[in-house]
């Protein structure tokens, strides 16, 4: 249904952003926090917004927008990704000297960024979606800048984007070329219809998946990934490894999967390809992260690896699974990205393995929910983690991916080493010296248990979230 | 004659891409990425597509590229660091950029042979860049007013001056 | 009014994450009023169930209440689902009854100890998981039981943890079980497999539909098994549980003597119909059983420790279950594993008074003569002693015999005479145990004689009320010479359980086997009578006579030694070869032996990792021209 009602989301979260800016030059600095709850606020709305939207399939602009049922999935997710990151933000900004206002536009200008990725079914459309996103995470990634490592990051994340960028506009221009068209759909009909110029088609594609790899993370195309993750300020390394890399996925679900679905012949090529990608990125992306002792980059190699997983469910074709270890993923990685935030005081951050000792009975609530995400994150029952990843290999399993699952296997037994690891060091480990904390952080709170209470609700009580993820994924087909 | 022109065009492109890349004074790279955007400029006015070329002219080789050397000269670096990069790597690198280079010659010769004047005939005028903006393409249009917003606000947070401690 | 069923466990686990979250902070008194309550609140509503149930069709069993789907991929599906039916109705009860008179023990057992909450918290949890196994409707719930109940006698024999031995203990049951459960967990897979569904009625209907083949069968039914002898300390798996004393003495009780370890029992009578398809499966059983019942009842003979001789007698009589498993008698070996959890929760909670009136004296060489001192744990563990021996018209005479006339019947000769020796051994122990504790001369110090006193009221009450069922308990399952109909027990569970072959045995034949078992007990104690309290020399001689078995028995037949020396040690030897030569050499100071190779590849992994922008780009690259190159050829 062709209605404005489409463009009402991403209005509401743009409109907000230049808000908060504005606002910020009026309000004085110890009210500073008043800029998270205008955010908080105008998210709510926005959530109102997609949830009244739902089964309506409305569209805007001649199709190039629509909130079809999977854009309003993700889109709320993305929601709830942005909403978390302030909460764990608000403290973290006034501890670390971070400037206030600029980061939670940012933040928003970012998730409109993404809002646009998810609900175009255009590449021209997703391509500037994708740099209204990188370019708000360029900045965002250098906020701190006391800390000399966090402008490294920024110059780090901004070449290599630009780089990937290069190849993911190269291979839509190829695709233009080949087809006529920058539309989806169309394209794949191209690719369905066999018509020549394949190969030119091909490589286009090929380009698209590699500008897209660079985002989602994998191997090859990852080694931006633990410097920008370390550098960056906590919350949003944690927006960072759940924001851009789910979006990315959403993107490539929508064009692979009809890809790989209908086109039989050509697709074998690149069905390979992910495949052999996808094996690398769980196998590297482990075993880099036994050799870590920050936690923070620990946790970026972990996300690399998730992001291996995560190419088992698109090549498995399961559009269900993958949603729903996206949705998973979010809740468990900023949960376990909180409790780390949580361990820092005034201009002082704790990411050593070694601050962990004993953390586990100094403050037994950090210590037991970022066990709990540890667990999931290495997929143990009864947590999300598991149904995700148990969900994602049977898949795989039904589509004859037995090596690939047996590679996935067991390139979680290795990762469950170095998460166990640090839950050693949080109980079994006398700690050598005083490690203090401000626990004064009502937000971060909040998110760790809203994180603990979504990875437990969806790993026990998975019901309901599967029935709206089945109905959103019918969008594509 | 357009056939000599394009190629002219492309030598002096290409030569002073490389010219830019090689040579280690700042203010003669920024010239020679003016003269490449220039010839890109060429590339357009042959496609018949003048607003296009003018638009590129101006923009990239008048406006940003004054810009670049403003800032070169106004913080004066004399000498780019020495690249402390090993030979092999470059090499490598060399290497790798010319498998790169064949491959997309490949890719472009298997569309040689059928590849057809299609797609929408006339985009060189402003009426018809207009129309398009405002009809077909409105919303990329309006998206990228999003994104000079975020660029704007990213590069001002990331330069300006920190607040006194 | 059956429909509620499924409140059993839920009641057990609210109160469990009460006390788990606010354990610290409440008062001693409210934690064991609501421990307590919670598992007696079970037990009424599994009396009300079990009402229900009688009144319930045979044809409408199970009763199922699916709560939620857990998982659902492709056809196969895992719901939270409990069942009902009179199988999990006797072992619900047993759990909960049992388990609410060892709670209200322990109200008086824990009155002093620091982490009187933790303590309660571990032991309404592991109530909770227990009737998760026991009333799951398929096997992967019935799996999280499993290594629920696990994972919380873990943490109940370690729960001194302070002390080495036991925190040792609790690695080695940890360990050892682990062995046995990763069978069992490839059994479920193979179950899943085959069947396509864990529901227990699928399968039933899979193997009476003639779905799964004989071989099949077996090869899940031995795995299914060496998980039991993992849980149900079995040969050769046994090796955990005499160690696992270290726990609180009604930990003991509750879940190394009475549930917990019977799981095996209860597993192997919930999948009957498998055990029955394959004959072999059911051989390895009885054979199992009927070994690990004589042997650990002779390394019972000669243990000076009284936990660790009831320890050894609970390995030997969960051995008679499996006999009557596996001779085709389930009905024979749950009533077994039903009246065993009475009278041998009472030895365990009458020694645990014991061991209280002495200030924490285990040895029995240190005891004596207590009889007089203590005049009402004396009567009820004289009462467990005769149940477990098998002297007619108390429980235990009951069900054993139940399960030797069964072995007889079904002609499983050799196993029927190991019962019986078996027997006259655990006769011999149970009173060897009786007058070296309570008769004879007093050998107490001075200092432990000036307390003896008897525990309080929440500890005698409860031995009071054991040894009543002690008595009673058998009375619901009379063999057939006393009459046609009277073995209630079997009727009862002849739903879910697959007719055994009728005992074709005359009266005359069953006459002579009760006989014969009531005789070898009275022998048994009669040895022990003379041994130990007309001529107390004779044992010594014996073991001046045969010094070789005495040390093979008093050291456990050194399996212990056999296991580290050839299981443990060389595992540990070799890790540490692996981790010198290669660990320390290969990669100085990697974090973990095992994780080495793996490191050692993230090591040279990372060297990629070199925080230069252009090998970052060029790594990009490289992988591009690559990634293009296998699209273009």
């Amino acid at each position: 249904m062709n209605s404005f009602s489409a463009l009402i989301p991403l209005l509401i979260i743009v409109f907000a952003s230049l808000c908060i800016m504005i606002l910020e030059a009026f309000l004085k600095k110890e009210n500073k926090d008043y800029l998270a709850y205008i955010s908080i606020i105008f998210l709510v709305v926005c959530g109102f917004f997609l949830v009244r939207a739902w089964n309506k399939d409305f569209s805007y602009f001649n199709g190039n927008l629509f909130l079809d049922n999977l854009s309003l999935f993700f889109s709320f997710i993305f929601l709830i990704t942005t909403f978390l990151v302030i909460l764990i933000s608000m403290k973290y900004i006034s501890l670390q000297g971070v400037n206030c206002g600029e980061y939670y536009s940012l933040l928003l200008l970012a998730l409109s960024g993404m809002l646009i990725m998810v609900s175009s079914g255009d590449l021209l459309v997703i391509f500037l979606g994708l740099e209204v996103l990188s370019i708000s995470s360029y900045s965002l990634a250098g906020l701190r800048r006391k800390d000399e490592k966090s402008s490294e990051a920024a110059i780090k994340y901004f070449l290599l984007g630009c780089f990937a960028s290069a190849f993911l506009v190269y291979g839509i221009a190829l695709l233009y070329g080949a087809t006529y068209s920058t539309d989806i759909a169309s394209i794949i009909n191209h690719f369905q219809s066999g018509e020549s110029l394949g190969l030119m088609a091909l490589i286009g594609l090929g380009m698209f998946v590699i500008g897209f790899g660079f985002k989602i993370a994998v191997v090859p195309f990852h080694m931006w990934t633990p410097d920008v993750y370390e550098g960056a300020p906590t919350p949003i390394t944690a927006f960072f490894s759940v924001g851009p890399k789910a979006v990315g996925f959403a993107v490539l679900l929508r064009v692979l999967y009809p890809y790989l679905k209908n086109v039989q012949d050509s697709s074998k090529a690149i069905f390979l390809l992910l495949c052999i990608i996808s094996v690398l990125t769980m196998v590297v992306g482990n075993l880099i992260a036994l050799r870590q002792t920050n936690l923070k980059r620990i946790l970026a190699y972990s996300s690399i690896a998730h992001a291996g997983y995560l190419l088992i469910a698109i090549l498995a074709q399961d559009n269900a699974s993958l949603v729903f270890y996206l949705t998973v993923y979010i809740f468990m990685n900023i949960g376990a990205f909180a409790a780390v935030i949580a361990l820092g005081k005034k201009d002082k951050e704790y990411l050593e393995l070694e601050d962990y000792a004993g953390i586990g009975f100094k403050y037994p609530w950090i210590g037991a929910t970022f066990s709990v995400f540890l667990l999931s994150l290495a997929g143990f029952p009864p947590t999300g983690g598991f149904l995700a990843k148990f969900y994602v290999f049977s898949a795989a399993v039904r589509q004859d991916l037995v090596p690939l699952v047996i590679i996935g296997v067991l390139a979680s037994l290795i990762s469950v080493f170095y998460y166990l690891r640090i839950i050693v060091y949080m109980y079994m480990k006398e700690p050598s010296y005083e490690v203090d904390i401000n626990i004064d952080n009502p937000g971060l709170f909040l998110v760790l248990f809203l994180c603990l209470y979504g990875v437990l609700q969806l790993g026990i009580f998975p019901g309901n979230v599967l029935i709206l993820i089945k109905q959103a994924v019918t969008a594509l087909l | 004659m357009a056939h000599f022109l394009f190629f002219l065009l492309a030598i002096v492109c290409i030569a002073s891409v490389l010219g830019m890349i090689i040579s280690k004074n700042q203010a003669y790279n920024a010239l020679f990425l003016v003269l490449a955007f220039a010839c890109m400029g060429g590339f357009f006015a042959l496609l018949d597509a003048p607003f296009i070329a003018v638009v590129q002219i101006i923009i990239y080789a008048g406006a940003i590229m004054i810009l670049f050397i403003f800032v070169i000269m106004m913080i004066n670096l004399r000498e780019g660091l020495p690249p402390e990069r090993k030979k092999w790597t470059l090499y490598f690198a060399l290497g790798i950029a010319v498998v790169l280079f064949v491959e997309l010659i490949l890719t472009m010769k298997s569309a040689f042979s059928s590849l057809k004047s299609g797609g929408i005939e006339k985009i060189g005028s402003p009426t018809d860049i207009g129309r398009l903006l405002f009809t077909e393409y409105l919303y990329p249009f309006e998206i990228t007013s999003i994104l000079i917003i975020a660029a704007l606000v990213g590069a001002i947070v990331l330069v300006k001056k920190r607040d006194k401690e | 009014m059956t429909d509620i069923f499924w409140l059993i466990p839920f009641i057990p686990a609210m109160s469990t994450l009460i006390l788990a979250i606010f354990g610290q902070k409440l008062p001693k008194k409210y934690i064991s009023f609501q421990a307590c309550f919670a598992v007696f609140a079970s037990f009424i509503i599994s009396v009300i169930s079990l009402v229900g149930l009688l009144q319930t069709s045979h044809e409408s069993y199970p009763l199922v209440k699916n709560l939620f789907s857990w998982i659902h991929a492709g056809s196969f599906k895992a719901d939270l689902s409990f069942q009902l039916d009179p199988l999990s109705a006797v072992m619900a009860l047993v759990v909960t009854g049992v388990g609410f008179l060892i709670h209200v023990y322990s109200v008086g057992y824990m009155a002093n100890d620091k982490s009187y909450s933790r303590y309660f918290t571990y032991l309404n949890l592991f109530t909770f998981a227990m009737l998760i196994l026991v009333m799951s409707s398929n096997v992967v719930l019935m799996f999280v039981g499993w290594e629920g109940v696990g994972l919380c006698s873990y943490l109940l024999i370690g729960f001194w943890f302070e002390k080495h031995s036991a925190a040792n203990a609790g690695k080695k049951a940890f360990i050892v079980n682990r062995i046995g459960d990763a069978a069992f967990i490839i059994g479920i897979f193979f179950i899943l497999i085959y069947v396509g569904s864990g529901e227990f009625t699928a399968i039933n209907s899979a193997i009476s539909g003639g779905a799964i083949t004989q071989g099949v069968a077996t090869l899940i039914a031995v795995l299914l098994f060496v998980g039991a002898t993992g849980k149900s300390a079995q040969i050769p798996l046994y090796v955990w549980l005499p160690d696992a004393m270290e726990g609180p003495t009604p930990v003991s009780a509750l879940i190394h003597a009475a549930t917990m370890v019977t799981a095996g029992v209860y597993m192997v009578s919930r999948m009957n119909l498998l055990y029955t398809l394959s004959v072999d499966a059911a051989q390895v059983v009885a054979v199992v059983g009927a070994v690990t019942a004589i042997y650990a009842a002779t390394m019972a003979l000669t243990q000076n420790d009284i936990k660790r001789v009831l320890a050894y007698s609970t390995i030997s009589q969960i051995g008679y279950m499996f006999i009557g498993c596996g001779v085709g008698a389930y009905a024979a070996g749950m009533f077994h594993l039903y009246t065993h959890a009475f009278f041998k929760s009472l030895l365990f909670l009458a020694a645990g008074s014991v061991m209280h009136a002495l200030s924490g004296e285990l040895d029995m060489r240190k005891m004596g003569g207590l009889r007089k001192y203590l005049p009402l744990t004396y009567p009820t563990f004289l009462i467990g002693a005769i149940a477990i021996s098998g002297i007619p018209f108390l429980s235990g005479f009951f069900s054993k015999d139940a399960i030797l006339t069964h072995a007889f019947a079904s002609g499983q000769y050799f196993v029927w005479a190991l019962g019986i020796l078996g027997a006259v051994l655990t006769a011999f122990y149970m009173f060897r145990l009786i007058f070296l504790t309570f008769h004879g001369k007093e050998r107490m110090t001075p200092e432990v004689k000036k307390h003896i006193h008897e525990p309080p009221p929440a500890m005698t009450v409860p031995l009071v009320i054991l040894a009543f069922f002690s008595i009673v308990a058998g009375f619901i399952g009379l063999p057939v010479v006393f009459g046609k109909n009277l073995n209630w027990f079997g009727h009862f569970l002849e739903p879910v359980i697959k007719k055994s072959h009728e005992a074709h045995l005359t009266l005359g034949t069953e006459w002579l086997l009760i006989i014969i078992s009531v005789a070898v007990a009275l022998i048994g104690i009669l040895i022990a009578y003379i041994f130990y309290i007309k001529k107390p020399q004779i044992p010594h001689s014996l073991v001046a006579r045969f010094p070789f078995i005495y040390k093979l028995l008093y050291n456990k037949y050194y399996v212990d030694e056999i296991y580290n020396a050839t299981f443990v040690n060389p595992t540990i030897k070799g890790s540490e070869l692996i981790y010198d030569k290669f660990d320390l050499k290969v990669i100085d100071g990697a974090v973990n032996g095992t994780a080495s190779s793996a490191s050692f590849f993230g090591k040279i992994l990372s060297y990629f990792q070199t925080g230069l922008i252009k090998d970052y780009a060029l790594i990009f690259l490289l992988g591009a021209i690559l990634f293009i190159a296998y699209l273009l050829f």
